[in-house]
């Protein structure tokens, strides 16, 4: 009887100081800490309540080309075509759907959303990318955001319970997906990754291909080091991620945009081959018919942006020119009016 | 599993419950199927290694009782340390050797080959739970204790898990008999154990790794690096090498409590001593007087000449070096420190004084040298560690100065933490603070475990040797 009472004063007193530590955490250091691991949450924080609509997206929102003489975002271009509806912003570089997620959770309760617009980056699938270094910033931003205690939060992060790895293990991981993932492309020599990017690395396509010099080689491996894999809809981290968040968005009742980028496809199939274009288009119709199932308003940008208004040439990214970023701002501003009118 | 980590908060109050859920005579397979599963945690490959040590000194122990042959004894103790030591040579110091002997063949014969390291984990513990079983099987065969007959007892000797991975190193006579203790469970034991894992988790999760962050920055890039920086990140390695191993040695003292089991204490306030022979007295104590035992008394201690016992301080102090690691960087810092030994005892430094400005000043020369040596001790290699010092004489620019006030901050409470406690332990110093003061005390250091531990969370600088 004795230890009982002694456990239930302490718990009780327990719970009591948690949650007073807890209040005292969020008016000292929370702020800070938020701002060194999870600094995107400080956008969410200045979004005005009456907001109708949030557009979470990466580099590709924001970044510009060198004598762009309009250097808008996508999201801003996009609030300028839409004026009746007001749309804020949250980005940050090197997002994917497992940060937007964490945000999608923080949306404060008392905003009246009527969409969420997500980016989704067809690069945030593949292995190169689930198995980044960057991953361990990304994980913990997103325990950081838990909708949990924050003061638990913190601890959580200092115990390293989140998806930590070292660079070694996410490279060893890398590198086992890209032996083990086979692509079974009819009337095709290389069945995985790491035989595909071999066989151009020993330069035995610099004969086969004359769009292939000796310069261009490192940025065709990087196209198919990104570009090439199965989209595994049952075990891909990232799927789970937009699946959460379509669940969310359901219950809290407003619609989800997947806005897929634009890839630059001309490039791929330039450097690497149509090969490549077989894979990219199985994973995209798959990716796009997956979440129309769901409901979701899908806007496909994948073929829309033309090569010239891609602006880094030595590594595949989504990063486009004025006229790039408003492509994808005019489909989006059409697949909200459609949905508008449809309901 | 850490000490610092959600399995350990989880495992141990399920070890907790099962140990007192369970008759005295199962006890002892909770605590053993718990140490295994401890280390099995961190690499099951390793256990092994333990067995084969258990299995080495339980029955040395056995046979040594059983032979009155002195030869024949003399032959079992022999097998039995070169088994242990040749576990602990060919894992951790195997690849130093063969890195020494190409080096001395590449300079005898230029056309050489030199020989591929291997690739040779090393298992963690290794040092101390050799040292552990080492002791055992000397103090059967000097007939101080009597061999232990229940293998399932001597196994746990071996791993008990508060004290696998880093220590304190026990003996035998002390852990054993609370081993077999039937105890009953008693709350004070809680609160004792409670507050030591509490406070241990504060040196290490918020002194020592936030020190790291500072330290780990300044060793990064040490030309780069203002000198006053390099001064502060020296002091800052002082306290972040105490707290880890103190947070350490306290969490492992703290768990050990639960189970009623007093583990030795490690550490007195070694940074208050006035001497580097005291604070050798007070620094990882048991490592310390395991020296002492088993090869300063052997060597003659002081008994003898001058000359005798200078090459005992010598012999003790450059293998303490090489305990920690198979390095010169660790050799140097054992050789320097014996050096400042033999220097202190031949101009009679030690000698009690009632001078507190003398006293201030020999604590001043104390901590700066055993500052300056752990340099050698957290350098990569000699070159780094000499450029280190180079370093601090040449960039005394005012920019590029970094001076974040948390760390002091933190430091501060600590040293205050740390004086206060010197006399009796954190757990039972806090007996006589009034309740209300007592729980301020936890909600302070509850508050700033959660809230400013290290996010980049360092595993224990112990763990390595």
């Amino acid at each position: 009887m004795k230890i009982v009472k002694y456990t239930a004063i302490r718990m009780i007193l327990a719970v009591v100081f948690l949650f007073t530590m807890n209040q005292l955490y969020l008016n000292t250091f929370w702020k800070d800490d938020i701002n060194k691991h999870a600094d995107t949450l400080e956008n969410l924080w200045v979004v005005p309540l009456e907001s109708d609509a949030i557009y979470f997206g990466e580099s590709s929102n924001f970044h510009i080309q060198e004598g762009d003489s309009i250097k808008h975002r996508i999201s801003y271009a996009l609030d300028s075509l839409l004026p009746s509806i007001s749309i804020a912003t949250v980005d940050n570089a090197g997002l994917h759907a497992g940060t937007y997620l964490s945000l999608v959770k923080n949306i404060p309760k008392e905003m009246n959303l009527k969409f969420v617009v997500i980016t989704v980056n067809y690069r945030s699938f593949s292995a190169n990318w689930r198995y980044a270094p960057f991953e361990n910033y990304l994980a913990k931003s997103a325990l950081m955001l838990e909708p949990s205690l924050p003061i638990l939060n913190k601890y959580m992060i200092s115990l390293k319970q989140y998806d930590y790895q070292s660079d070694e293990e996410r490279n060893v991981q890398m590198k086992l997906a890209w032996k083990n993932e086979k692509f079974a492309i009819p009337n095709f020599d290389y069945d995985n990754v790491i035989e595909w990017d071999s066989a151009m690395a020993w330069h035995t396509w610099l004969e086969v291909n004359p769009n292939l010099t000796e310069e261009n080689i490192p940025l065709a491996s990087h196209y198919i080091k990104n570009f090439a894999f199965n989209l595994d809809t049952v075990n891909n981290e990232r799927i789970e991620d937009l699946n959460a968040i379509v669940s969310i968005a359901n219950n809290k009742d407003y619609k989800v945009i997947f806005n897929l980028l634009g890839e630059n496809f001309e490039e791929a199939e330039r450097l690497v081959g149509s090969e490549l274009i077989y894979l990219m288009e199985k994973n995209r119709s798959l990716l796009v018919s997956y979440y129309a199932d769901k409901g979701v308003i899908m806007v496909d940008n994948f073929y829309q942006i033309p090569d010239s208004c891609f602006v880094d040439r030595n590594w595949p990214t989504e990063h486009y020119n004025y006229q790039g970023k408003k492509i994808v701002a005019e489909n989006i501003k059409k697949a909200i009016i459609e949905n508008e009118l449809h309901n | 599993m850490i000490f610092n980590s959600l399995e350990y908060i989880l495992f141990l109050p399920l070890v907790f419950v099962l140990f007192y859920l369970f008759r005295h005579k199962f006890r002892v397979f909770i605590l053993l199927a718990a140490s295994y599963y401890f280390y099995i945690s961190w690499n099951p490959v390793f256990i092994i290694l333990i067995l084969l040590s258990t299995l080495i000194d339980y029955g040395a122990g056995l046979l040594l009782e059983r032979t009155i042959s002195a030869s024949t004894r003399r032959l079992i103790l022999g097998i039995s340390i070169c088994a242990n030591l040749g576990f602990l040579f060919f894992f951790k110091y195997f690849n130093f050797a063969l890195e020494n002997v190409n080096e001395v063949m590449l300079a005898v014969k230029g056309s050489y080959q030199p020989i591929e390291a291997w690739d040779i984990i090393l298992p963690v513990g290794i040092s101390f739970y050799t040292f552990q079983t080492i002791s055992y099987t000397i103090d059967v065969y000097n007939g101080k204790i009597n061999a232990e007959k229940n293998l399932s007892y001597f196994a746990l000797y071996v791993c008990f898990f508060p004290q696998l991975v880093a220590g304190p190193i026990e003996r035998y006579n002390n852990l054993m008999p609370q081993l077999k203790e039937k105890t009953q469970l008693v709350i004070q034991n809680i609160s004792h154990g409670g507050r030591l894992i509490l406070y241990g988790l504060f040196m290490k999760m918020v002194i020592a790794d936030n020190l790291g962050v500072f330290v780990d920055s300044v060793y990064g890039d040490v030309v780069g690096t203002n000198s006053l920086n390099l001064l502060i990140g020296s002091v800052f390695y002082s306290f972040q090498i105490y707290c880890d191993f103190h947070g350490y040695t306290t969490i492992a003292i703290g768990s050990a409590k639960l189970f009623n089991v007093n583990l030795s204490e490690n550490f007195r306030t070694p940074y208050l001593s006035t001497s580097v022979t005291e604070f050798w007295r007070n620094w990882h104590i048991t490592l310390t007087t395991w020296f002492r035992d088993y090869i300063y008394y052997p060597l003659g201690g002081n008994r003898g000449t001058l000359l005798k016992w200078g090459l005992a301080i010598l012999t003790v102090f450059i293998v303490s070096g090489v305990w920690h690691g198979a390095k010169w960087t660790f050799i140097f810092w054992g050789l320097f420190h014996a050096l400042f030994v033999l220097f202190e005892k031949v101009v009679k430094w030690d000698k009690q004084s009632t001078n507190v400005f003398l006293k201030g000043l020999k604590w001043v020369v104390t901590f700066t040298l055993v500052t300056a040596l752990w340099v050698f001790f957290r350098s990569p290699d000699m070159d780094a560690a000499i450029l280190y010092f180079k370093s601090i004489g040449s960039n005394w620019a005012i920019e590029g100065i970094d001076l974040r006030i948390e760390p002091f901050i933190l430091l501060g409470l600590f040293v205050v933490s740390d004086i206060l406690t010197r006399k009796k332990n954190f757990a039972l110093s806090l007996n006589k603070v009034p309740s209300l003061a007592r729980g301020a005390i936890y909600f302070v250091l509850i508050f700033l475990l959660l809230s400013r531990s290290a996010t980049d969370m360092n595993p224990f600088i112990y763990f390595q040797f």
